[in-house]
């Protein structure tokens, strides 16, 4: 009942006609507005709130190109408007069942002012035909559809509620006669009793919006989030379009600080750039570096993913619209699943196919090396957890585990390459750069030039300073520590580390 | 304040407040702790240290770098000190004497005192010979009861003087020594 809506009745109870008898339309044309004409009419009406019986009955009803009016008496008028109903349907009389009309409700995105009941499960209103009188009810369904059909609402709105006052509107009245006051008195409290009456509360109300705004976010999100990925996808290309650009350019130009920091740079958001490299780098051992990785695949995997979900996605979609299903789509549909994956699937081997030989060699330390080689160029140490992110990330898919990781880097040692996993002293796993005589230890030297120059280190400062994590670098301090070359300070401060002028007395005596 | 300025150069060290784990690195920070105790109780001639308040002397702590040794520190430097057989815990271990100086040296010079005076043959209190106004200008003026009856023992030893107790438990104001 939450589409059917109270009227004023007033002008038609003013108007001194429309008792509630007899099939003439009575004061309801006093309630119609301009461009209104009644196209059909019935009495002895009850209404239905879906399937319950309620207590209107022995009403009367009118049907208007916008609306159905129902009314009892001078009291009770209220009305619903077409807009609100998608189709109608048509139950014929049976030995105990009066013949029904059926009227089926659109989605209702507010709830409705002034509305008989403010919230409603059902989906659909009867309006029955006590009567009997088939052919009453036939001339309704026929205007009904005819209504429908012409939809009137959309090409000649009109306001239904010209004058739309309060429910408590008996108040114009009491200066009137006894008797109008008195009927008048009637209605002013019919409306608000039915309302509380069917459980109609302000928080059911406030559930009913939140619950409604809820869904037409959602909706929104949904909608903004598909954006995005298409949004992603032509930014990611753009990207790639532009790192090309500035690494062809800064090669013209032949700058090498510039194209370090470019490089620098692309690697830090994992790019390979292998214009840069080639030029730049015969490197340390050049016939290690392998020319796949990143920028074969971050845009491709990109458009494939999307591609193929929003494929798949509408696909389902256009199976399953019919509910229930028909028995050809649904055997269908099971067919066609696996074949089109499967086309899928040997698409992208056959797109993948250099990555597929590439990743033959996938667990040789050669490709981490590779990459590795780079970041250690100034920073010496790098933990193991940051070289298995830097490098996946780079890598974009075909991505490594990271025992893997750490299986590659255990065998630099043996396959005498010039890194070597070490472990610190708390468990912490890095590798690092191998020194000529193979002993591999940090350059203690360059760090006490830091600490001298310093004053003191902390483990922070010694990240920023040398590039490297801050796990590395408390680690580093520790052994520097251990090895007598550093001396701690614990204080509020945080934990600093100076020179240890306890063992190593210093030779200029002047900071003191 | 003047015993500060006997400081060492580590006193304005950092790390010094802060017990080294490495074990040399350790064992050079307490060296260099033992000696700055004791060279700064011997300037301000203190001879009791109570342990609860040591976190509040200037000694432990250094306002100028914001820097103090905490509790543990304390404990460790004390307990080296012991080793080193320059402190002795009494109270309970609530309060230790430092010995920067021995008792058979605190002995000596009372003696002399009493000689340089004439004082020998006759008795003074504790009283007299730590707060009096005859012993003012006298190293061991203000010298720790406990410390003192260290060096009468010693003079003992050597029957040079004598104790001479009024009730039957020590009585740090009423006992006396007699000089022979």
């Amino acid at each position: 009942m939450n589409r059917w809506q109270w009227i004023d009745g007033r002008r038609a109870a003013g108007s001194g006609s429309g008792s509630g008898s007899g099939s003439g339309s009575g004061g309801v044309h006093e309630i119609l507005v301009g461009g209104e004409a009644i196209n059909a009419s019935g009495s002895n009406i009850r209404l239905y709130d879906g399937g319950q019986q309620t207590s209107f009955e022995d009403g009367q009803v009118a049907l208007t190109p916008y609306r159905i009016i129902w009314w009892r008496g001078a009291e009770q008028w209220m009305h619903l408007e077409l807009r609100h109903v998608s189709h109608v349907s048509h139950t014929a009389a049976t030995f105990f069942g009066s013949p029904k009309l059926i009227l089926h409700f659109t989605q209702l995105e507010h709830p409705l002012p002034r509305a008989v009941a403010a919230t409603s499960s059902e989906a659909m209103t009867k309006i029955s035909f006590r009567n009997r009188d088939e052919n009453t009810v036939t001339a309704f369904h026929h205007g009904l559809l005819a209504v429908l059909a012409a939809q009137m609402w959309l090409t000649q709105p009109i306001d239904l509620n010209p004058s739309c006052p309060t429910p408590a509107g008996g108040a114009i009245h009491a200066a009137g006669n006894e008797s109008n006051s008195a009927s008048t008195g009637a209605v002013s409290q019919a409306a608000p009793v039915t309302l509380t009456g069917s459980g109609t509360g302000g928080i059911r109300r406030v559930v009913k919006q939140t619950e409604t705004s809820l869904a037409a976010a959602d909706s929104s999100l949904q909608e903004a989030f598909s954006g995005d990925l298409q949004g992603l996808q032509s930014k990611a290309s753009e990207l790639l379009a532009l790192a090309a650009k500035l690494s062809a350019r800064v090669q013209d130009e032949d700058n090498a600080a510039i194209s370090q920091q470019l490089e620098d740079y692309l690697l830090s958001i994992g790019i390979d750039n292998p214009v840069v490299r080639d030029k730049q780098r015969p490197a340390v051992c050049p016939r290690r570096f392998p020319d796949s990785l990143a920028n074969r695949f971050i845009p491709d995997d990109l458009t494939w993913k999307c591609g193929y979900r929003s494929f798949i996605d509408n696909w389902l979609k256009n199976c399953q619209r019919s509910c229930p299903p028909s028995w050809p789509r649904f055997a269908a549909f099971f067919f066609y699943t696996p074949v089109v994956t499967l086309i899928f699937v040997l698409w992208r081997a056959v797109a993948a196919w250099p990555a597929r030989v590439d990743s033959r060699s996938l667990f040789s330390p050669d490709h981490i090396l590779a990459r590795l080689t780079r970041y250690m160029q100034h920073n010496g140490v790098l933990a193991v957890t940051d070289l298995y992110c830097l490098y996946n990330r780079a890598r974009g898919t075909e991505l490594l585990s990271p025992n893997d990781v750490l299986h590659a880097c255990e065998q630099f040692e043996p396959m005498n390459l010039p890194y070597q996993l070490r472990v610190f002293s708390s468990g912490v796993k890095a590798v690092e750069a191998r020194a000529a005589n193979g002993a591999g230890q940090f350059d203690h030297t360059a760090m006490m030039d830091m600490v001298q120059a310093q004053g003191y280190l902390t483990a922070g400062r010694l990240a920023r300073l040398k590039s490297i994590s801050a796990v590395v670098a408390t680690e580093l301090l520790l052994v520097a520590e251990t090895a007598g070359w550093l001396a701690r300070d614990e204080s509020t401060e945080g934990l600093r580390f100076y020179p240890n002028y306890f063992l190593h007395p210093r030779t200029v005596a002047a900071s003191a | 304040m003047e015993a500060l300025e006997e400081a060492p150069w580590e006193y304005s060290f950092p790390p010094f407040f802060t017990l080294q784990p490495n074990e040399e690195t350790r064992r050079r920070q307490l060296a260099t702790w033992a000696d700055w105790v004791l060279a700064y109780t011997k300037r301000a001639n203190i001879n009791r240290l109570v342990v609860a308040d040591a976190p509040q002397m200037e000694l432990f702590s250094n306002r100028a770098i914001a820097r103090s040794l905490n509790a543990d520190g304390i404990r460790s430097v004390l307990d080296y000190l012991e080793q080193r057989g320059n402190l002795e815990w009494i109270d309970g271990g609530t309060s230790c004497l430092l010995i920067w100086q021995s008792p058979a040296r605190w002995a000596q010079l009372l003696y002399d005192w009493a000689v340089r005076t004439g004082n020998t043959d006759t008795v003074c209190t504790f009283y007299e010979l730590r707060e009096g106004e005859s012993t003012e200008s006298e190293p061991f003026h203000g010298i720790d009861a406990e410390m003192l009856r260290k060096a009468v023992a010693a003079l003992q030893r050597e029957h040079k003087a004598e104790l001479i107790q009024m009730n039957d438990a020590p009585n740090d104001l009423e006992d006396g020594i007699k000089f022979f």
